[in-house]
């Protein structure tokens, strides 16, 4: 049968005890292996705030699974995460075939480490400038989008007759 | 009144996934699909953001998937 990458991203209870999680994953491993299929990475992405509360809980802790496996083992595994209660939410997603997986990991840690780059930078600047200004300082918001301003349109030369 | 110069309001404007190549559309990546969206949580449109019709088809779904996983809004945070 054929095999594809996929990618699962899954949402657990953050109360949940930490076995019961392991037993998720070590469940998944087993399954994709069942099946013949590989385990590329199991990405955890730890106890995150979520943009909404899910079942009124405000965190969430995320893991991202990355496999290869045929369409048979993804349905066993959405079966399980579905059956499983602890399991706020999930998406399986199909990867770019042109695209090697492992790079696609590799790529997108890179882009996290950017954006913690620019994080901090952004911390130094602004604990500069309270050094700077003391009292006077706020710290600075999300930075506002980008507007360009306009060209300044070119002034047409018109000659003005002279009034007689 | 009838010689006032034109404005010139229809700028051209460049997608920043096809000028930046190192800047991908990745569901997963929250913090650059948040810069195209509103503090209400919305798509920016085209013609604000300046994207392609294919980079801002690939963000829309991007931020659908985010959003069923909260890593995006789909109303303000009410907070």
């Amino acid at each position: 049968m054929e095999t594809r990458n996929y990618e699962t991203v899954f949402i657990t209870n953050p109360h949940a005890p930490e076995a019961k999680v392991g037993e998720i994953n070590s469940r998944n491993q087993q399954i994709i292996e069942n099946f013949s299929g590989k385990v590329f990475q199991l990405d955890d992405w730890g106890k995150k705030k979520m943009a909404y509360a899910i079942n009124k809980e405000p965190k969430g802790h995320y893991f991202c699974l990355t496999y290869k496996a045929n369409t048979s083992a993804v349905a066993e595994i959405e079966r399980n995460l579905r059956i499983n209660e602890d399991i706020f939410r999930f998406l399986t997603v199909k990867l770019d075939e042109k695209v090697d997986p492992l790079q696609a990991i590799e790529a997108y840690k890179r882009k996290l480490e950017a954006h913690a780059k620019r994080e901090k930078e952004r911390a130094e600047r602004d604990a500069e400038r309270q050094a700077d200004r003391g009292q006077n300082f706020r710290p600075r918001g999300p930075r506002p989008q980008e507007i360009e301003p306009a060209e300044a349109p070119e002034l047409p030369d018109v000659e003005v007759p002279e009034e007689e | 009144m009838a010689n006032l110069p034109k404005k010139n309001f229809n700028r051209k404007k460049a997608c920043k996934f096809c000028t930046d190549k190192e800047m991908s559309i990745d569901y997963k990546d929250y913090k650059t699909l948040n810069l195209f969206l509103t503090e209400r949580s919305k798509i920016v449109p085209r013609r604000i953001s300046g994207n392609c019709a294919y980079h801002q088809r690939a963000l829309t779904t991007a931020v659908k998937r985010a959003r069923t996983l909260a890593l995006v809004g789909f109303v303000a945070a009410g907070d």
